[in-house]
């Protein structure tokens, strides 16, 4: 059955892609839909343009557990299955995810595809590292099973490698344990960009730690943050509230943003109101206190569709990484950021800590930043002029929000990109799987 | 070692812990949803279809997450023996049956007789005869319930899908007979009629995205319905008043719709 053209986007919003959505319907026999080219999409969170291509194979339908290993936390699923689920199950049985981004609405096949980090990068590695084994229908037209000691090569490329390699149908990780399902959070006020780039350095044996950083704040203000540090809570810790259910897992409601916010609701000067009152709402100092994993990593998962708040042009997630050594160049963005008044609501900082062995994975050892910008047309000359200082100062930008950056800037960022591409070649010469990303950045291209 | 317990519904788990449930037509979307609220809740189940790859996904799936064994088994319904066969192989017969099978067209008009014969014939022959010879072993025993997944199609035919719609009238007529039948000697039978609901025998069906309801949904409602012992059960609930609306159409009105 031939479904129709429909439009495709991502979390952004931007761009949209006419195209024809497959569903995946078994595991097990992968269909003959799958000889045309192609990208495997789960729960359409990357943010641009990574899981666009005129046919996309929906993975929602496979989303069946395979075994959960209550004693070792060993958990293998389906690739479509949701984080949210997964919590759901692994929680109550005290285990939790070793790595999540900051929503539970992922799939496990595009966790691994974008080697996705969590706030304990700096510690705990991207997703890759907890991964186990996965199977992959590749071009081959064979379903494929790969580990670190069986076709290694093709994990290792698989892991970040933005679904190019193939279709990820199942696979299996190590699991966190965990006493309780809350976190001490210990939240820091700092006055300005070089306290918080200090404290992210003295504080790194902390387990989990980000900041929310302020990119509208000028002069002396310039990158005032919350850093938010956090450990899971062992029982004997946990305040007498929570103390009778500690291994409580998160509330299914939430609240929706209905439609798409007209443009003028979000000028500068609504960023600027909710950033200050972010900001000074921590009146101390230091302040340390018990939260549930649900508000900790997922804060805005509370509000369902919040994307549309950037209105229907969408808006564009803009992520670096550079090396600790490019302080400065971390200073002179964010002074550009804040000097144009390019609204983004808290910004994320944080420190990755070394790089794993997927290939094209994108964390590696520095500063990572990560910003929101709604879509005008004047952001992409800018968001140029920010590439140019993260390519000079040796960062790189993170695929999975990515849906403009410019195939040289790829090419000079990312060094094992020829080492992937000759990989995809050998798969087979008509690339198989293909976004509209890769054909952008020629990844995909002869 | 910790148990997973559902964090919903505490006391439900409890109450349901011996119950057994057989699921003809296991690998539809709404059963399968309805397999998954069953078996959080703690029944345990046989789980029929005639793919047996997809079904043992599924139960590989719950019994992983609710750690409770479940048995499947092949079952082809458009066979007339089907279901005796099938009971004399089960190891047990479980007190509550759900008959959940059934297929449509995408495009009526367009079908040769042979695929029109087979509609008909799933949707309402096979389904009535499934459930006589259930119905007709629980009157033997003197206990049992029965949940007949119908449609809102069957209670009034439209232009766009009325050789389903009739076949699934004729079930619901079969159900509403069974149940009056079958009352006095305490078995009770709950007709089930789901409005548009987001499955794969829907999946390329221009349907109102508005009131398209996704499985999961309308197996909370058949489940909360089936404790409370309804007899007829339109999921999501608001289908009740869209059916009467529609049922209170004066024929010569309703000929010259475009429904």
């Amino acid at each position: 059955m031939e479904t129709g053209q429909t439009e495709l986007k991502n979390w952004g919003l931007y761009p949209v892609h006419r195209g024809i959505e497959m569903p995946l319907k078994s595991p097990f026999h992968p269909e003959k839909e799958l000889l045309f080219p192609g990208i495997a999409r789960g729960m359409g969170r990357c943010y641009g343009d990574s899981a666009l291509s005129d046919r996309v194979f929906a993975t929602a339908g496979l989303n069946k557990l395979i075994s959960f290993d209550r004693d070792e936390g060993i958990f293998t699923a389906e690739a479509g299955i949701c984080f949210e689920d997964i919590l759901r199950l692994i929680v109550p049985a005290g285990w939790f995810l070793p790595v999540t981004p900051g929503t539970k609405f992922i799939s496990l096949g595009g966790a691994i595809a974008s080697d996705i980090h969590g706030k304990n990068h700096h510690l705990e590695g991207s997703f890759s590292r907890h991964l186990l084994w996965m199977e992959i229908f590749t071009a081959s037209g064979q379903i494929e099973r790969c580990s670190r000691e069986e076709r290694n090569e093709l994990f290792w490329m698989s892991c970040g490698g933005m679904g190019l390699s193939g279709i990820i149908l199942r696979a299996s990780f190590r699991l966190k344990k965990i006493e309780t399902a809350y976190i001490r959070q210990n939240s820091i006020k700092t006055r300005n960009l070089e306290e918080v780039l200090k404290l992210l350095h003295e504080k790194s044996t902390s387990t989990y730690s980000v900041a929310w950083i302020d990119c509208l704040a000028k002069g002396k203000d310039l990158g005032r943050s919350i850093l938010l540090l956090g450990e899971h809570a062992v029982a004997s810790e946990l305040p007498q509230k929570f103390a009778n259910a500690p291994l409580k897992i998160h509330p299914s409601g939430k609240w929706s943003v209905p439609f798409h916010f007209p443009p003028q609701i979000l000028g500068n000067w609504s960023i600027k109101i909710f950033n200050s009152l972010f900001y000074n709402k921590q009146i101390s100092k230091e302040k340390e206190s018990f939260l549930h994993y649900d508000p900790y990593f997922y804060p805005l998962d509370k509000i369902h569709h919040w994307n549309r708040i950037y209105g229907k042009r969408g808006f564009v997630q803009y992520q670096f990484v550079i090396p600790f050594r490019a302080d400065s160049t971390l200073v002179k963005i964010i002074e550009m950021i804040s000097g144009e008044g390019k609204g983004s609501f808290l910004s994320v900082l944080k420190t990755f800590g070394p790089q794993d062995d997927g290939n094209m994975a994108f964390p590696t050892e520095g500063y990572t930043l990560a910003l929101d910008f709604p879509v005008e047309d004047s952001l992409f000359p800018f968001l140029e002029r920010l590439d140019e200082l993260v390519l000079n100062a040796g960062g790189r930008l993170y695929l999975s929000k990515d849906s403009r950056m410019k195939a040289e800037m790829l090419e000079l960022s990312y060094p094992q990109l020829k080492h992937f591409k000759n990989f995809l070649k050998q798969q087979g010469d008509d690339f198989l799987f293909r976004s509209i990303q890769s054909d952008r950045l020629g990844i995909t291209s002869k | 070692m910790i148990f997973y317990s559902d964090p919903f519904n505490q006391t439900a788990l409890e109450s349901h812990q011996n119950k057994t449930a057989l699921i003809l037509g296991a690998n539809s979307d709404i059963a399968s949803a309805l397999a998954y609220v069953l078996s959080r809740e703690g029944f345990r189940l046989i789980l029929c279809s005639r793919n047996m790859d997809e079904l043992k996904r599924q139960v590989l799936d719950l019994e992983s997450r609710f750690e409770k064994r479940h048995e499947m088994f092949a079952y082809d319904a458009s066979e007339p023996q089907a279901t005796e066969k099938l009971l004399e192989k089960l190891p047990y017969i479980p007190e509550l049956t759900i008959c959940a099978f059934g297929s449509n067209l995408l495009d009526e008009k367009n079908a040769s007789s042979t695929e029109k014969h087979q509609l008909l014939s799933i949707n309402y022959i096979s389904a009535a005869l499934a459930l006589e010879c259930m119905a007709i072993h629980y009157a033997r025993v003197g206990s049992g319930g029965i949940i007949g997944i119908s449609s809102v199609a069957g209670e009034r035919g439209r232009q766009s899908n009325y050789l389903y719609g009739s076949a699934k009238s004729g079930f619901s007529a079969y159900l509403s007979g069974l149940r009056n039948s079958v009352f006095p000697l305490g078995i009770h039978v709950m007709s089930v009629y789901p409005g548009f609901v987001s499955t794969k025998m829907t999946r390329g069906l221009p349907l109102p995205k508005l009131l398209l309801a996704q499985p999961e949904e309308v197996a909370e409602e058949i489940f909360n319905s089936w404790k409370k012992k309804k007899n007829i059960c339109y999921a999501p609930s608001y289908w009740r008043i869209i059916m009467w609306v529609i049922k209170c159409i004066p024929e010569s009105v309703f000929k010259r719709l475009k429904l």
